[in-house]
């Protein structure tokens, strides 16, 4: 598999652990066990919006298979899953219902925009759609295309799971009370 | 009848699970397929599973990836003239471009092409009568923002990878 | 009886001995007692471990996936995964529900799974309990898991959970009769509810002997244990994920758990009952118990991985018209039969040739009376007509 020379902007904020407590080998021991699970076993929300979600089914069928990567168990349940992939276009009429899921979705959760229509609105420049994800929810993960290959949905999957790779237990703020830095 | 569809779907699951193991490119114990791993005919029994970030197929010839710029080998950049006909065919207005110069000599001075909001019609590669851009084959683009751009750098950068010459070389519009 | 078979039976007895020398007689059957109890959650939670793994790679496998394989060698260790990132989530507990209910229910699944082990000889002399009424304390254990599921859903304040239960309830009431019909032919047999006497007495495995009842405890008890065609209660295009639905974190593991322990009791019991339990040649007795139970759960998976899932009506026609019927029949057919011919190789033989005639009997009408039929759903049913 060749490199990629160019990488694009996934950029990460750093990890906020302070320095003395970097070399703390219980901690990142912790950490890194903490990260693989999370890492390893992210079940998606059994959740498809629009022609979006076709691919995202093919990248769970057999040729692509993201049940590869631990994620074989679609959850129909917000309640236990961890990832939501928002695939397709999201109309306003939708709106309400994914910021439902989203909010009944227990912590740690992240989120994939994927396609161009969560991404931006894409090509329904209109009345009736959501000018892309972020005006509604947090996005964890942008991914264009119109709809992306199972492959870059993979793809955006493995940037997740590099950037779930980079939280702490110690800063990450689902385990803190509200307004505690 | 009577059940016999229920005993032959479970005579099927059956010889797929022994097939994943016996037949196909990948059979137990090989794992992984080396270089670019060619797509499979219909008829191929067994384990098919693209393994994506150890595996990769090559993309066809017209596969629409993101939108690459085509080097000129006597100047080294692109052709791009600036001409903003691109701009004028793109539905959403996914293209910026300013241009230099004037007459033959104008040429591209930047090229800001946002990828969040492209949907790969390639309207604006049949638009260019200047030879300068084509529909790559790349389509590994994330980023954790929503304005998620190229520049013309990348795009030359982009197009020397895809090895693509001229526009229209796969659809066989090349005169 | 050979040595290895008698293994843990001679460790059992050399600890008996070694605690006999501190401790009074009371304190020895106390120390003892508490170790089978943790043999037995060992026996019930190891599986589980194994199980969610091999689930997901039987599923894959039988749709030419790979399933989990990054995490581990081939994603052997995709159950730890799981486990700590699931004890690592939020835990929610919503507005309206019943706080004290929800809190306890999850409890309440696990239990009647694990109660029921004590009554499941794992090889020669290996078993918890040796009940006089072993089976019938097995089939009723078995029937209480309906009420954590009851619980779950009516504190869970959701109408889904709630239409999910209603659902798991009538699959319980109905098939429950069919499982006792079986688990009766095979009392009628071997002349005793003790698990151990019954699989004393299979010198040629019940399965073999009448296969309706053996088959019909199968299915019955995966419609006990909510499984694959018959989990219905799970409906996500109806009904979004049935009685867990609104649990969360460590809660919903306790029901993840529940149902893989759940599986592997299928498939101790149907071993016990119908496989001949522990008997086997050559290797130890509970090698063997492990080998049958393994594979009823590989056909539990399987048909996981096969099988749609039948529509609410369909199941209870199945278990009333059809089931309900046959067994009570090859009831009184077996009874007939052992009667006349004792209880050796005559008998067993013409018990499976009567099994067979009945089946075919049953087959016959059903497709005469399909042929006449005029209604569709009915000709589609039998005879497969599209």
């Amino acid at each position: 598999m060749s490199e990629r020379e160019i990488h694009h902007t996934l950029t990460v904020p750093e990890t906020l652990v302070p320095e003395d407590l970097q070399r703390n080998a219980l901690l990142t021991s912790v950490d890194s066990v903490y990260n693989w699970a999370r890492r390893r076993s992210m079940w998606p929300l059994t959740f498809g919006l629009a022609c979006c979600a076709l691919e995202m089914i093919a990248a769970g069928a057999a040729r692509y298979d993201y049940g590869r990567l631990g994620m074989d168990i679609p959850f129909s349940s917000p309640r236990q899953s961890d990832l939501l992939i928002i695939s397709g276009t999201i109309t306003h009429k939708m709106a309400p219902q994914l910021i439902r899921l989203w909010n009944q979705m227990p912590e740690p959760k992240y989120s994939i925009a994927m396609g161009a229509c969560t991404v931006s609105g894409g090509t329904f420049d209109s009345y009736a759609v959501v000018q892309g994800a972020a005006e509604l929810i947090p996005v964890d993960i942008y991914l264009p295309g119109c709809p992306p290959r199972p492959e870059a949905l993979i793809y955006a999957f493995t940037k997740l799971h590099e950037m779930v790779g980079q939280q702490s237990v110690k800063t990450v703020s689902w385990y803190r009370k509200e307004g505690e830095a | 009848m009577l059940g016999r569809g229920m005993l032959k779907g479970l005579w099927v699951t059956l010889q797929h699970t022994i097939s994943s193991f016996t037949s196909g490119p990948r059979r137990f114990p090989k794992r992984y397929l080396d270089g670019p791993v060619p797509r499979p005919e219909p008829s191929t029994q067994g384990m098919l599973t693209l393994q994506y970030p150890f595996e990769k197929y090559e993309m066809w010839p017209r596969f629409r990836g993101v939108l690459v710029h085509l080097r000129d080998p006597e100047t080294g950049q692109s052709r791009c003239t600036a001409c903003m006909a691109c701009v004028r065919a793109c539905p959403h207005g996914v293209l910026t471009v300013t241009g230099e110069g004037k007459g033959r000599e104008r040429r591209a001075k930047t090229y800001t092409y946002e990828l969040g909001r492209c949907i790969f019609c390639r309207l604006c590669v049949e638009s260019c009568r200047f030879d300068a851009i084509e529909m790559g084959q790349e389509y590994e683009f994330v980023s954790t923002t929503q304005d998620q751009t190229l520049n013309l750098e990348e795009m030359l950068a982009l197009g020397d990878r895809s090895g693509i010459k001229h526009t229209g070389e796969a659809w066989g519009q090349v005169e | 009886m050979g040595f290895l078979d008698a293994l843990p039976l001679t460790v059992m007895d050399w600890l008996r001995g070694l605690l006999g020398q501190g401790l009074p007689a009371w304190g020895v059957e106390l120390v003892v007692g508490l170790i089978k109890v943790v043999l037995i959650l060992v026996v019930a939670i190891l599986p589980v471990i194994v199980l969610t793994w091999l689930e997901r790679k039987v599923l894959a496998r039988g749709q030419d996936r790979f399933g989990p394989n990054l995490a581990g060698p081939y994603g052997l260790v995709v159950a730890f995964a799981d486990a700590i990132k699931i004890l690592t989530k939020e835990d929610i507990i919503p507005q309206a529900a019943d706080r004290q209910v929800f809190r306890f229910a999850p409890a309440l699944v696990l239990i009647p799974t694990l109660l029921v082990f004590t009554v499941v000889p794992m090889g020669r002399g290996m078993i918890a309990a040796d009940l006089n009424v072993g089976i019938l304390f097995a089939v009723a254990i078995g029937s209480l898991a309906v009420i954590a599921i009851i619980a779950a859903t009516w504190s869970s304040g959701n109408k889904y959970s709630l239409l999910s239960m209603f659902r798991s309830v009538a699959q319980l009431v109905s098939y429950e009769l069919p499982m006792a019909f079986s688990v009766l032919t095979v009392v009628l047999v071997s002349g005793g509810l003790s698990t151990v006497r019954i699989v004393e007495a299979q010198v040629i495995p019940f399965a073999l002997v009448m296969p309706i009842a053996a088959v019909t405890y199968f299915l019955a008890s995966l419609a006990e244990a909510n499984r694959s065609p018959f989990d219905l209660l799970l409906g996500e295009s109806e009904i979004v994920a049935g009685h867990n639905l609104e649990y969360s974190g460590m809660r919903f593991a306790m029901f993840y758990i529940g149902e893989y322990a759940h599986i592997f009791v299928i498939g101790a019991l149907t071993t016990t009952l119908f496989l001949g339990g522990y008997q086997g040649p050559i290797l130890p007795g509970y090698m063997w118990f492990l080998i049958k139970t393994m594979a009823v759960v590989y056909v539990v998976l399987w048909i996981r991985c096969t099988w749609p899932r039948m529509r609410i009506d369909q199941l209870l026609d199945f278990s009333w018209k059809l089931l309900v019927p046959l067994n009570l029949a090859n009831l009184m057919l077996v009874a007939l039969v052992f009667k006349l011919a004792g209880t050796g190789l005559l008998g067993s033989l013409l018990s499976l040739v009567v099994n067979v005639g009945l089946l075919v009997a049953v087959g016959t009408f059903l497709v005469r009376r399909a042929r006449s039929s005029t209604s569709r759903r009915t000709r589609a049913l039998v005879l497969g007509e599209v």
